[in-house]
């Protein structure tokens, strides 16, 4: 898996490991990786997908109609 | 020492060392082997209920060792948030399943929460056929790491069968068979196909599955094309299609059906076995393999062929199911073919009317019965460490016959009799489960029986978007949009907030979605609003509240949300449920209608309606437990060093007292 | 032919026989092994191993000349077309030998696919069975069959189209069972506990030329109102070897080489 060094300033840090813990995280590490998800998810959304494709896979969903 | 004083000792001696043991982890005596049974939508009052009938007599027992425990489930209480919290020990602003449903912010489309598959990316072009030089990939959307890394890391062996939200299933060391988000061959939840020459049955609905109209021209022979996934190795991906030849007598009233080379013979309400189908993608060189069920419900004078989703082949998987990538096709090559979609029980064939009540709970128990030949299976094969086994009995078949045993129900007087029975004879088919576990039970072997939700009645649909465009949150007109989905006819300049999926509710945000109008900063007097006038609804068939809690999410999960999560989760009152309509965006003439579908129990509503159950063979230290603390205190069972992040330990004294 | 393929069967049961007791895979194993050494030692009876030994000389000579002169074309063209010639004449030496070798192996192919190509009929779950005759069939009832060793699921229907009869039957057990169709009986067998009988797919009154290749059940005292032949729905069968799943094919193709491979080294014969 490779591996990204990054470095933050002494605030940032401070205010990362704040939030770390206000949102019940395990580790910084896993707040940097779901951030990062999250703004790729909305920068390139569910690429490949039709809007038909889409509902085919939600066919047979019970909860749905 | 006098005897009295002996048998005084002795007698405080459990407590004392108990004591001792609470305060040092070290010292507590570990596990050799922890079962866990979740039983999905498992219900507290109907579990309570029954154990006093006394048709669960194995839950009784269970119960008076660990007590018959409440415990909170996830919000919203749906399956996928629940089981991820269940396997995170986190909420779902680190998991990211907020509902069974999310939505692309940029183009309002919804898609499953649980997993996608993506093409493959490099493509060589010969004329019509197209050669994938990558696999295509099927990515987990479910976040955070799953608590038995901390055990399998630790040398203690997990199994996980069936598991909900683990699809496509880790690569770790544990084994799992995927659950629950597990797709069928043609990549939906279910697709059933019903081949007819009955005209009143031909329609152009689609739920659930499709009607492919076939015809005898004489020679008693009906020719059946078998709809199978898209082929991606042609271009246009065209449908993969075989032809099943189905021969009927109609004075013996059968029928064979010759498929693959292989000829089944069915009569009037027989079901067939797994039948193998093989799909032809280039032929002789590349092919996908499915299989299906068949069931002969009329031969004549009308032929009524139902054919089960084509589930993806255990033995030669077209999709991960299984890690170690064989173990799907070896508990196939032990126990039999099964059933590998996530939701095994046909429920739209039943709300569509193909299935009639009493086919429909003919083929759940077919799904129970494979589902136990599996779980006997592990049993005898459970030596050490961690075995969790899931059922989906209780919440599939709930959700369709809580009609029989709620005298409110808009169904519950056309209901045949006959079949009021069914909840209580499939939660005696779970304390068989139960006495089956407790059986297996040596020394100091710890079972966990949980759900991830209760129940409730789903008499009244509540349509959230036509009561938000009824109060000027969305702009659109209804004589366009009145029975469509995904919110044809909205002007979305005039809107500022709409309904998607199950429980959520999203602002129009600027930044976010496309062409958004709400500003950040107008968000919390919006969101204010909103939860103010939605929790003040009431239906005016009864008076009663509508919704009895309307959750601003960023105040209930704190930290950064993703982009998809809903910015409120609509808690409904006891039996009410979002309307089927408002689901995926459809804006109906009426706010609150009756549910007159089958699929007559809900738990999409407010959580603390529908808590979860815990039984167990250990009582809890704490009085408040919560499904998230299930991993860390399965693990804290073990002699390991390291526990899960997420959660307490609830039968650890000294972790919950701090 | 249905006494050839009689004494075929028959032949191949008692020759298999001993294996019974094994697993089906360390029989298949077995005979895989055995068939591989008889091969090469019958290719080195019947075939002009002084000759192949000349032969092979020869062409290795011709392949070290065309290394050792690679920088002259001519002299290579002339080795490699000597080469060319040499090997043609190997290829029409072991002709007959592998003729000769061709009819025992398809007889063992054929034997060996009915008795370890199929899963022969399951103890838990119902095979349908489909009889083929010549003129329309008779009408037909549950009751005109009976299962030995097992049962009868009705329907029994007709494919008057067809010709055919169709019904499912199911297995007491493990073992196989015998279907009595008027003046029939049809042994249907099961791998489970198999002790050298067929596993056949089917079975013909009147079996052609080709059977003895691809044996079925024989059946020897068919009437005028039974029928021609019939065939069983059964699963295929696979083997689990090193890890992996593999059809009986694989499984003897990949042993009687190995077999081979070891034997021509010990028997010291050259191929």
């Amino acid at each position: 898996m490779p591996k990204l060094k990054l470095k933050l300033d002494d605030s940032t840090m401070e205010r990362l490991e704040k939030v770390v813990e206000a949102g019940g995280y395990s580790s910084c590490e896993e707040f940097i990786l779901h951030v990062l998800e999250r703004e790729l998810d909305s920068l390139v959304p569910m690429e490949g997908e039709s809007e038909e494709e889409i509902m085919r896979k939600l066919e047979g969903l019970g909860y749905l109609e | 020492m006098k005897r009295r004083d002996f048998l005084k000792t002795a007698a405080t001696l459990p407590l004392v060392l108990a004591t001792l043991g609470t305060g040092c982890s070290a010292r507590r005596r570990t596990a050799r082997r922890v079962l866990v049974l979740g039983i999905d939508g498992m219900d507290h009052f109907l579990l309570n209920s029954f154990i006093h009938e006394g048709i669960m007599p194995n839950a009784a027992r269970l119960a008076t060792m660990g007590g018959l425990n409440l415990m909170s489930t996830s919000n919203p209480p749906q399956s996928p948030v629940a089981w991820s919290g269940f396997i995170t020990g986190k909420g779902p602003q680190v998991h990211g399943i907020f509902d069974f449903i999310h939505r692309n912010p940029m183009t309002r489309t919804p898609y499953l929460s649980t997993s996608r598959v993506m093409d493959p990316g490099k493509v060589l072009k010969l004329g019509e056929w197209r050669l994938p030089l990558s696999g295509a990939k099927v990515e987990l959307l479910r976040h955070g790491e799953p608590f038995w890394n901390s055990l399998t890391e630790q040398g203690i062996p997990v199994t996980m069968v069936k598991l909900p939200v683990e699809f496509p299933p880790g690569n770790g060391k544990a084994r799992i068979l995927s659950g629950l988000g597990t797709p069928d061959l043609r990549g939906s939840q279910g697709s059933f196909t019903f081949f007819t020459d009955d005209a009143r049955s031909i329609t152009d609905d689609t739920a659930g599955g499709i009607v492919v109209p076939v015809r005898d021209y004489g020679d008693g022979c009906y020719r059946c094309p078998v709809r199978g996934p898209e082929n991606s190795m042609r271009a246009g991906n065209p449908k993969m299609e075989i032809m099943a030849d189905v021969w009927v007598d109609r004075d013996a009233d059968a029928l064979r059906i010759d498929v693959g080379g292989r000829s089944t013979v069915l009569g009037r309400g027989q079901w067939s076995d797994w039948i193998e189908l093989e799909f032809q993608a280039i032929p002789h060189v590349s092919s996908v393999k499915g299989i299906v069920r068949f069931y002969a419900k009329e031969i004549s004078p009308r032929l009524k062929l139902y054919m089960s989703p084509i589930n993806i082949h255990p033995m030669d998987p077209a999709l991960p199911i299984s890690n170690p990538h064989g173990l799907s096709g070896d508990l196939a090559r032990e126990v039999g073919l099964y059933y590998t979609q996530g939701f095994p029980e046909d429920t739209k064939a039943l709300s569509r009317g193909i299935l009639n009540d009493e086919e429909y709970l003919h083929q759940a128990w077919i799904v129970f019965k494979e589902r136990l030949s599996l779980f006997h299976h592990e049993l005898n094969r459970f030596k050490a460490g961690l075995l969790f086994f899931y059922f989906s009995s209780l919440d599939l078949n709930i959700h369709m016959f809580y009609r029989t045993i709620d005298p409110f129900s808009p169904l519950h007087e056309s209901t045949d009799p006959r079949f009021k029975a069914a909840v209580r004879e499939l939660y005696a088919g779970i304390d068989g489960v139960i006495g089956d576990a407790m059986d297996i039970l040596e020394g100091d072997d710890r079972l966990l029986v949980i759900s991830d939700h209760g129940f409730a009645p789903f008499n009244r649909s509540f349509n959230l978007n036509s009561w938000l465009a009824g109060n000027g949150y969305v702009s659109v007109s209804l004589s366009n949009a009145g029975n469509r989905d995904m919110f044809e006819g909205v002007d979305w300049s005039g809107t500022a907030a709409y309904g998607l999926g199950l429980n959520s509710l999203y602002l129009n945000l600027a930044g976010r979605e496309n062409g958004g109008i709400v500003k950040r900063e107008e968000t919390p007097e919006l969101l204010t609003r909103l939860k103010r006038e939605l929790e003040s609804i009431t239906d005016p068939v009864n008076g009663k509240k509508v919704i009895s809690n309307a959750f601003i999410t960023s105040e209930i999960f704190p930290g950064p949300l993703p982009p998809h999560a809903p910015d409120m989760i609509i808690g409904y009152s006891r039996g009410y449920r979002a309307s089927w309509k408002t689901t995926l965006g459809g804006f109906p003439k009426d706010v609150l209608t009756d549910n007159t579908d089958p699929w007559s129990g809900t738990h999409c509503i407010d959580p603390a309606i529908v808590p979860c159950v815990l039984l167990s063979n250990m009582r809890p230290e704490v009085d408040d437990p919560d499904l998230t603390d299930m991993g860390r205190s399965i693990a804290g069972m073990f002699d390991i060093s390291r526990l899960p992040e997420g959660g307490r330990d609830i039968f650890r004294r000294k972790e919950n007292s701090g | 032919m249905k006494y050839v393929n009689l004494v075929l069967n028959t032949l191949f049961d008692v020759f298999l026989y001993p294996l019974g007791w094994l697993p089906p895979l360390w029989g298949l194993i077995f005979v895989s092994a055995v068939s591989g050494i008889l091969m090469v030692m019958i290719f080195g009876k019947i075939s002009d191993q002084e000759g192949i030994a000349v032969l092979r000389k020869r062409m290795t000579g011709e392949v070290l000349g065309i290394l050792l002169n690679a920088g002259t074309p001519a002299t290579v063209i002339s080795f490699a077309a000597r080469l060319i010639a040499d090997n043609t004449r190997y290829l029409v030496m072991i002709l007959k030998p592998m003729v000769v070798m061709a009819v025992p192996f398809m007889l063992l192919w054929g034997q060996l696919d009915a008795r370890y190509g199929s899963a022969g009929l399951p103890g838990n779950q119902p095979v349908t069975i489909t009889f083929q005759y010549a003129e329309e069939p008779p009408p037909t009832e549950e009751n005109d069959f009976s299962v030995r060793n097992g049962g009868l699921i009705p329907p029994v229907m007709t494919v008057d189209t067809l010709k055919q009869v169709s019904f499912r039957i199911f297995s007491h057990g493990s073992r196989g069972v015998e279907i009595l169709a008027n003046d029939l009986r049809i042994p249907v067998g099961s791998i489970h506990e198999w002790n050298g009988s067929l596993v056949s797919r089917g079975f013909d009154t009147s079996p052609s030329l080709l059977s003895p290749f691809h044996p079925t059940v024989t059946v020897l005292d068919a009437g005028t109102e039974t029928p021609d032949s019939g065939w069983y729905s059964f699963p295929d069968v696979d083997y689990r070897v090193m890890g992996w799943r593999w059809s009986w094919a694989a499984v003897f193709l990949v042993f009687s080489m190995a077999a081979a491979v070891v034997a021509t080294g010990v028997l010291k014969i050259k191929v």
